[in-house]
């Protein structure tokens, strides 16, 4: 049970950067919990591969609940809030610091990009799976998966130098 | 191959560079590029500061009583009272039943029927003492919910 513990904590960082609601996040986490208690095709929580069905779970729940979303048109709300946050954590006088500052950046830059440059990213550079894992967890095939991140990571450096600007 | 030609074909596998899953030949392949092409050098040094800001960066947190409450799986929690407490109705029901009948029984004498009371009126009411302490006990326990 541990583990899954710790891979909720994880994933549920993924989900909230897909759907930038943690409320949101936490309704896909229960069920991608859920599903991974009771479904009987699931990896075993020991095995490797189950880290990357989980995220596939995750991912696919976080890309559903999305598309739910705009059909709400919900999505200005948490803009201005994410806006508001972003705000105060660049112009606090009192933290002053530098990577305060960057970090916010890197955030708000990470939040403007089209989310199928920002989930490849968080999966490589943040959750750290390898190509494979990443393929699978995307549904595409292992060789698109260098180039999309080519790609996410010229728009990701492009969007920072047009923020810090 | 032209100089600018190369570059473009580089620059797609400097993300794989830095991720380690090039191979060996592609590997080779870039380490001699930017040996000698400073622009490429650059791209890569800016993935791997990219990469180290992502990893660096503040990610939302979920908190940990919203994890345990996810994986004890509110459902089956209820189903499990549910079920208990149907358990308990049902033997109480029999009990009260056997006890009419038992002792309604006009061809078991008065003596037996004293006896029986007394033991089985005794374990109702030992089990209802411990019912009681260990209810006690968990309503006034300091250390429930607390991890140890």
């Amino acid at each position: 049970m541990k583990e899954l513990a710790d891979l909720v904590k994880d994933a549920f960082k993924l989900a909230t950067k897909i759907v930038g609601e943690p409320a949101d996040a936490e309704d896909i986490l229960q069920d991608a919990a859920a599903l991974a208690l009771s479904y009987k095709t699931a990896p075993s929580h020991q095995s490797p591969d189950f880290r990357p069905w989980f995220y596939k779970v995750v991912r696919n729940k976080s890309i559903d609940k999305l598309r739910q979303n705009k059909r709400q048109a919900a999505n200005k709300i948490s803009n201005e809030a994410e806006q508001e946050a972003f705000n105060s954590k660049v112009f606090n006088p009192e933290s002053g610091l530098i990577i305060e500052e960057q970090k916010a950046l890197l955030n708000q830059a990470l939040q403007d990009i089209d989310i199928k440059y920002r989930e490849i990213i968080m999966l490589k550079d943040y959750h750290d799976f390898s190509y494979q894992q990443i393929a699978e967890i995307l549904g595409i095939a292992k060789g698109s998966v260098m180039s999309r991140l080519h790609r996410a990571r010229a728009a990701l450096g492009n969007k920072l130098i047009t923020l810090s600007s | 191959m032209s100089h600018l030609n190369k570059c473009e074909h580089i620059a797609e596998l400097l993300s794989g560079y830095a991720d380690n899953e090039l191979t060996q030949q592609q590997s080779q392949l870039v380490q001699v590029h930017i040996e000698n092409c400073e622009s490429c050098k650059q791209a890569l040094a800016n993935i791997n500061i990219l990469k180290q800001a992502v990893k660096g960066t503040a990610m939302p947190e979920i908190e940990q009583d919203k994890i345990d409450a996810m994986l004890n799986d509110p459902k089956s929690k209820t189903l499990q009272i549910i079920g208990f407490s149907a358990m308990i109705i049902g033997v109480c029901i029999a009990l009260a039943f056997a006890t009419f009948t038992f002792m309604t029984n006009p061809s078991i004498g008065l003596g037996e029927k004293l006896v029986n009371s007394l033991i089985w009126g005794g374990l109702v009411g030992v089990f209802i003492s411990v019912l009681r302490q260990q209810l006690i006990a968990r309503k006034t326990d300091k250390y429930k919910g607390v991890k140890l």
